[in-house]
Parts: C-alpha cells; sequence; structure tokens
C-alpha cells in the first residue's frame, strides 16, 4: 500500500473501507499534522522562522507572518491593531497545590473581553491526557492549541520509548515550545500538574516567557492575590483529600468574589499519587458556595446587614 | 480603561401605566477589585420623583449632595415640590454649569407629574455627563449600557402595571448585571406609584 | 536577513515585552495594520433536534454602508453552517479555505466531516494565523451525529467551546443578555429550556430587531436558518434600513 504523492488510491477497491485507513500511512490521514517531522530528539527545538518567505515552520506546523518590516512586532502589537482581535482573557483565578496525597487543581470559569463577560462557564482545566492535566490562564487559544499538541507530544513518546513520559518532560516540552516562540506574544500562564509512577504526583508552573517552575503551590491569574490569602493562611501538607478540596473551593469562591474578572463555577480536579487524576466537582456556582460559606458565619451573604439605615 | 468605567454601575429606568421604576446595582469597586456592596446610587428628589447617578463614584457623592442643595433651595423659594419634568432641565442645567470641567457622572430620573384626575404622566430622562438631555420610555447608564439597551428593547412594552414593571426592570437588570464584570453585587429596584414608593433588595450573584 | 541577525533582532525586541494592557497604544506609530472592521451580528441557538442561526446582511465600514445585502453566513455541508462576524474580507478567504478542506475530507474519507470535526478543523486553522490572525469571529452551527443541536463559539485566534447559543459581532453585547434570559432562563426560579423551534425563533427575531435598533453597524436584512434532520432551510427578512 504505497500511494506516493497521487490520489491513485481513491480507485482502489477497498478505499472507503475501515480497514483500509488502519494500515494507510499517517501522513495520508493528517498531513497537515505533520508526524514525520521529528525523525530524532534532536531537530525538536529547531524552529525555523524565515521571516523574508513570512512565515514559521517548526514542530511540523506552519504559521503565517505578517508581510511586515517586523513580523513579530505586529504579533506582539495584536491587541492594538482591531478591537478585540487578540484581547485575551486575563482574568482569572487558577490554583494547583501538592498536598500528601496528590494535588488538587481548581479554577475559577470567567471568560472576559474588557468589562463584556463573554462566558460563565469556560474549561479552564485542560484533560490533556489521564494522567496529565494542563490549567489555562491568558490566551485562551494558545493554551488549548499547545496543550493539545503536548498531548500528542507525550502520545508519540509513549510509542517511541514504550514508556510514560515523566511530568518532568512533559512540562519542559511546554517549556521549550513558550521557549521557542519568545517575542511573537504567546499569552500564557499554566500549571502541568501530573502523576507518574515513579515519583507520584507533581506541579510545575510554566508561562509563556519560558519560565518553568517545580512547586508546592501556586495560583494564576487575576484572582491569584485573594485566592494566595485563603491558600497560605489554610494550606499545611497533611490535609486530608476532603479537606483539601474544601480548601480549594474555598480559595477560589473568595477570589471570585472579590475579582470582578473571575467568577462562574468552581471545577475541582485531584491528581493522585499512583498515576491518574479524577474529577472531583465539575461545576460548583460559586454564587451559592458563597451564600452557604457566609450564611454559616451568620452572615446574610450580600452584605447588606447595616442597609437598613440607608436612607433614600 | 475610561474615567466613567473606574467605579461600575447598572443602572435602568422604565416607564409604566401611572408608575415608573429605576433600578441600579450596588456594587461599589475600583476598576476589577470589588470594595462596597452597599453603595447608594439612587437618590430621592420628593415623593413624586427620584434620581440615580452612574459614573465616577466620587463625583457621585458630591453630584447627589448638589442637586439636593438645589431641590431645598427651590422648595424654600417656591413653597412647593419641584415637579419631575421641572427637575430633568434642573438637572441638564446644573450639569451644564460645569461644561469645561464636568462630574463623571451619567444621571438618569424617574418621576410622575400630577395630570390631574388620579392620571399621572411617567418622566424619565436619561443625559451625557454635560447634560444633553433625552426623554425616552426607558433609559440606561452605567458600564451596563450597551446589555441594558438590548434587554430593555426586548422587554419593554407599553401600559405595564406596578408589578410587571417591577418584573420587567429586575430581570432587565439582573440579564445586563450578570454579563457585566464591572456591576452587581446586590441591586435595589425602587418603583414609584401615585401613592408609595416600593423599594425592594433583589438577591443577585455575588462573583 | 540571516536566522542569527534575526535572533539578534528577537533578542533586543524581548526586553521590549510587556503584556501589561494599561501599555499605551502604539497603533499610531504602526505603519501596516491590514485590519478594518465590516462588523454585523450573527446569533444562533441549539435545541434538542435543531439549530438555528440568524444573521444580518449589511456590510459597513465606520459610518458608511458598502452593501445592504452580504450574507454572514455560509453553507458547509448539508448539517453545518459557519457564521461569521468582524472583517468581511477575511471571513470570506476563511469560508473558502473551510470549503476547500472539507471538499479535500470528502475526496479522503466518502464521507462529510461531522460538526465534530469541523470544529476543531476551524480551531486549527484561525491558530495556524496566530501570528497575523484572521480578524473573524464564528460560530459554528449544525446537528451532530447524535441528531443534536450543536454551536461552537470561536475567539480570533481559534478558543473554542460548544455553547448551546450565542452571538458574535457589534450587536452581541445587546443580544447575549437577551438569550441569557429567555433561552438559558438565568435568573428564572423555574427553568424550563425551549424545545419549541417556534419560541426559539421569536427569541432570535426578537432580539436581532433589538440589536438593529440600537446598533447602526446591524440591520437591511435578516438571514434565517434553520438546520434540522430535514436538511437546512432559508428564510429572509427585512430589518430597519437606516
Amino acid at each position: 500500500m504505497d500511494f506516493g504523492n497521487d490520489l491513485d488510491f481513491l480507485d482502489q477497491p477497498e478505499f472507503g473501507e475501515p480497514d483500509f485507513f488502519t494500515k494507510a500511512p499517517i501522513e495520508l490521514m493528517g498531513p497537515t499534522l505533520g508526524l514525520d517531522i521529528h525523525q530524532n530528539e534532536a531537530d525538536f527545538e529547531e524552529a525555523d522562522i524565515n521571516e523574508d518567505i513570512g512565515e514559521i515552520k517548526s514542530e511540523g506546523f506552519c504559521f503565517k507572518l505578517a508581510p511586515d518590516e517586523c513580523p513579530s512586532e505586529f504579533a506582539r502589537s495584536l491587541k492594538h491593531l482591531g478591537p478585540k482581535l487578540a484581547d485575551f482573557k486575563h482574568g482569572t483565578t487558577t490554583l494547583a497545590f501538592e498536598y500528601q496525597d496528590g494535588i488538587i487543581v481548581a479554577v475559577d470559569a470567567r471568560a472576559t473581553q474588557g468589562a463584556f463577560i463573554a462566558s460563565n462557564k469556560v474549561r479552564k482545566v485542560i484533560e490533556i491526557n489521564e494522567y496529565l492535566l494542563g490549567t489555562m490562564a491568558g490566551g485562551a487559544a494558545d493554551c488549548q492549541f499547545w496543550e493539545r499538541y503536548l498531548a500528542m507530544q507525550c502520545r508519540i513518546y509513549e510509542l517511541r520509548n514504550s514508556e510514560k513520559i515523566s511530568i518532568a518532560a512533559a512540562s519542559k516540552i511546554l517549556a521549550d515550545i513558550c521557549y521557542s516562540y519568545r517575542g511573537y506574544g504567546l499569552s500564557m500562564g499554566t500549571m502541568v500538574a501530573g502523576s507518574d509512577l515513579k515519583k507520584g504526583a507533581q506541579l510545575f508552573y510554566v508561562d509563556n516567557d519560558a519560565t518553568r517552575v517545580r512547586g508546592q503551590l501556586f495560583s494564576v491569574g487575576s484572582g491569584s492575590p485573594f485566592a494566595y490569602g485563603v491558600l497560605d493562611t489554610n494550606y499545611k501538607w497533611d490535609l486530608t483529600t476532603e479537606e483539601a478540596i474544601a480548601l480549594g473551593i474555598r480559595a477560589i469562591s473568595s477570589a471570585t468574589h472579590k475579582d470582578s474578572a473571575s467568577g462562574g463555577v468552581v471545577r475541582v480536579y485531584h491528581v493522585n499519587n499512583q498515576g491518574g487524576w479524577t474529577k472531583i466537582h465539575d461545576q460548583l456556582d460559586v454564587n451559592e458556595d458563597h451564600y452557604k460559606f457566609e450564611n454559616s458565619k451568620g452572615l446574610r451573604g450580600d452584605g447588606k446587614e447595616g442597609f437598613g439605615k440607608l436612607k433614600l | 480603561m475610561s474615567i466613567m468605567d473606574y467605579n461600575g454601575s447598572a443602572m435602568v429606568a422604565m416607564k409604566g401605566k401611572n408608575c415608573v421604576a429605576i433600578a441600579a446595582d450596588t456594587r461599589l469597586s475600583q476598576q476589577l477589585c470589588t470594595i462596597s456592596q452597599n453603595m447608594q446610587k439612587v437618590f430621592k428628589v420628593n415623593d413624586r420623583c427620584l434620581f440615580g447617578l452612574a459614573g465616577l463614584a466620587t463625583d457621585v457623592a458630591t453630584y447627589s449632595k448638589e442637586l439636593k442643595m438645589k431641590t431645598n433651595m427651590y422648595k424654600l423659594t417656591e413653597n412647593r415640590d419641584i415637579k419631575a419634568s421641572t427637575f430633568t432641565d434642573l438637572v441638564a442645567t446644573s450639569l451644564y454649569e460645569k461644561r469645561f470641567g464636568p462630574y463623571f457622572v451619567v444621571p438618569v430620573v424617574a418621576g410622575l407629574d400630577d395630570k390631574g384626575d388620579g392620571e399621572y404622566e411617567p418622566v424619565i430622562a436619561s443625559y451625557d455627563y454635560i447634560g444633553c438631555k433625552e426623554q425616552s420610555y426607558f433609559a440606561c447608564a452605567g458600564t451596563s449600557q450597551s446589555f441594558l439597551y438590548g434587554v430593555c428593547e426586548s422587554f419593554y412594552k407599553e401600559d405595564m402595571n406596578p408589578d410587571e414593571l417591577f418584573e420587567a426592570v429586575s430581570q432587565s437588570l439582573l440579564a445586563a448585571m450578570d454579563r457585566d464584570s464591572l456591576a452587581g453585587w446586590g441591586a435595589t429596584v425602587y418603583v414609584l406609584t401615585p401613592t408609595e414608593i416600593i423599594v425592594k433588595n433583589i438577591k443577585t450573584r455575588q462573583d | 536577513m540571516s536566522k542569527m541577525d534575526f535572533h539578534a533582532k528577537l533578542a533586543g525586541n524581548i526586553f521590549k515585552i510587556d503584556n501589561d494592557d494599561t501599555e499605551k497604544a502604539p497603533a499610531m506609530e504602526r505603519g501596516f495594520n491590514p485590519y478594518v472592521t465590516n462588523e454585523g451580528t450573527v446569533a444562533a441557538v441549539a435545541g434538542k433536534d435543531f439549530c438555528k442561526v440568524v444573521g444580518d446582511t449589511r456590510c459597513s465600514l465606520g459610518y458608511t454602508i458598502l452593501s445592504r445585502d452580504l450574507s454572514k453566513i455560509t453553507k458547509l455541508t448539508d448539517k453545518v453552517v459557519v457564521a461569521t462576524a468582524g472583517m468581511r474580507a477575511d471571513a470570506i478567504a476563511l469560508h473558502k479555505v473551510l470549503l476547500t478542506r472539507i471538499k479535500t475530507y470528502k475526496a479522503k474519507f466518502h464521507k462529510y466531516p461531522d460538526i465534530d470535526v469541523i470544529a476543531r478543523m476551524l480551531g486549527n486553522t484561525l491558530y495556524g494565523r496566530r501570528f497575523f490572525p484572521y480578524y473573524t469571529f464564528n460560530l459554528l452551527c449544525g446537528i451532530n451525529s447524535e441528531g443534536e443541536g450543536a454551536i461552537y463559539g470561536y475567539d480570533a485566534v481559534g478558543s473554542y467551546d460548544r455553547v448551546n447559543c450565542g452571538a458574535m459581532g457589534s450587536g452581541s453585547e445587546l443580544i447575549v443578555p437577551i438569550l441569557d434570559n429567555q433561552i438559558k432562563d438565568h435568573n428564572v426560579l423555574e427553568p424550563e429550556a425551549p424545545s419549541d423551534t417556534e419560541i426559539v425563533e421569536n427569541v432570535l427575531r426578537d432580539s436581532m430587531h433589538a440589536a438593529a435598533e440600537r446598533d447602526i453597524y446591524t440591520g437591511d436584512g435578516l438571514e434565517m436558518f434553520t438546520i434540522d434532520k430535514d436538511g437546512i432551510r432559508f428564510e429572509k427578512e427585512p430589518l430597519r434600513r437606516d
């Protein structure tokens, strides 16, 4: 079944049968993905940036560049070129922390464009594969696309080496991508949380400057100062999983209350030490959680305790 | 970010039959950070007229006091309450007084003019911040203005009674506030009828 | 330019990177800005077994109306349409790319792609222009392989998510709160998802009229596409022309 580059295979009688495709070469299935680029690990970081032709070829992708004197400056200044063009969704609160029984990842779900709430149901935890999670802050498209690509790379690693990729290596792939596109205005602040059988659960922070840090407790986004406040007060290594989940929810709810660019629902994931993760809460309304928490303290929840005194 | 968006607000007023309603959120914020959930944005002129101020919070406080002073002076010299339609002109002129050093507020006035025989003419007026008056069926102001215009166009109908008016105004305000990150955290609806002013606090989202 | 030169230039630029939104816009200094906005509004609602899409037909440039009858919605397959607000030139180019890639898929696999496949493809097509984006805001609408109505909403550089209703373009700020209230039943004590096509159609029509009333870039004509198991139906009616 060697097809070459012509379309003769269309005439073959078995074309269209399910069996046909399982045997078809991979570049025929998805030539645009270009899986054949990485013949060896050495060309992995080689991004061929050719500004004269106006494209970046790297990782098997071809990104078109603007026909401008300095395309990288063009790409960086996108947000000034057209309204809403690259109005990146900076407003967010995401957090993750390691504790004795794994990692808790908790995020809000609001996407804002300026003051406009574009959505209250965004998925900011990207399920990369069955043992890796990535969070999303900054440019939604950047995070979604490159973490999807990371999933692909992790699978290829597994096929090549017959073992799962380590969390450190997976987060390094993402950091390398950020490094090769430095100066082009990528915007991502992500936490890679995952679990392998050798080292258990591990947490890395990766951002668009290609910073990559291993740590115990991170919070990213405009609501992070508020989340850090709650987290640092109540965090300890020996939390039980129930306590850790409650702490994650509490920190996100508090942040969404004070920070107007965060809100919607909380989504909570637990990464265990046995090489996997589970989704704990798919969508927990922060509003209901806020009222429940304030009522448990004997408050009304709407902050209107002294409203009776107000005169018209 | 413009100075008008420094402290967020959502404000809407609507006409009914023999009644008007005005509603506003109660949030005070500094850009993205909430400071208070109890800010008063709607003020009473007299039993037939209310006004709300959206915009920069410090100017809201000052300008509401200035209007209070002017209406008190009116009452002392004329010995009667100011009519709602007269008050709408007073707001326009006092904003224009500050033409070259304006208050960064957008007022919304809602009132009832007595026509006799138990009939009242509802008055709704909105302005820009240097006093260009516009009278309409409904008025919207604040950072949520564009969202409010959309829902009000859709939810407004003629000759609503006070209950329908309350429902229309509060649904408009809630729908708009839920899409505006700068407004929310509680809302108050004031329905003005010939006999009473109905004030209701609405439970809203707190995120 | 050699690769070395480029990297030297890049290193020089890196120190100027500033992600701060409050940074003053250098828009005036930049010579090359290919982007204009022709605006207009599209909106869509997905029901249990159908999907309705509306769009206006005005194409404007600043305060000038360039055309009163330019469609924003393109049929991609018998089950999927794409509705695009934003810059017309980019939208036309993008729709052509999509149609070509769908034709290629058909040639390869002897079937038309499902909406989730097209959704991923559109996302990747948009992200392929990450550094020189299409200035378009898309709603991909249709019915999926299970026969359910499905809508995918995008930003300009290809982040996407499945939603059950959405609006894009200059009138989206006016329409979205109406859909929240009428379709998603926000702030309603007993939510009841609308399954009736007539209710959905009326909400969409009403919200487009509201947008035409208050948004100067929306108006002239209203196109409504209905996608269900019987295929795609198309209706057109006037909107205000001032």
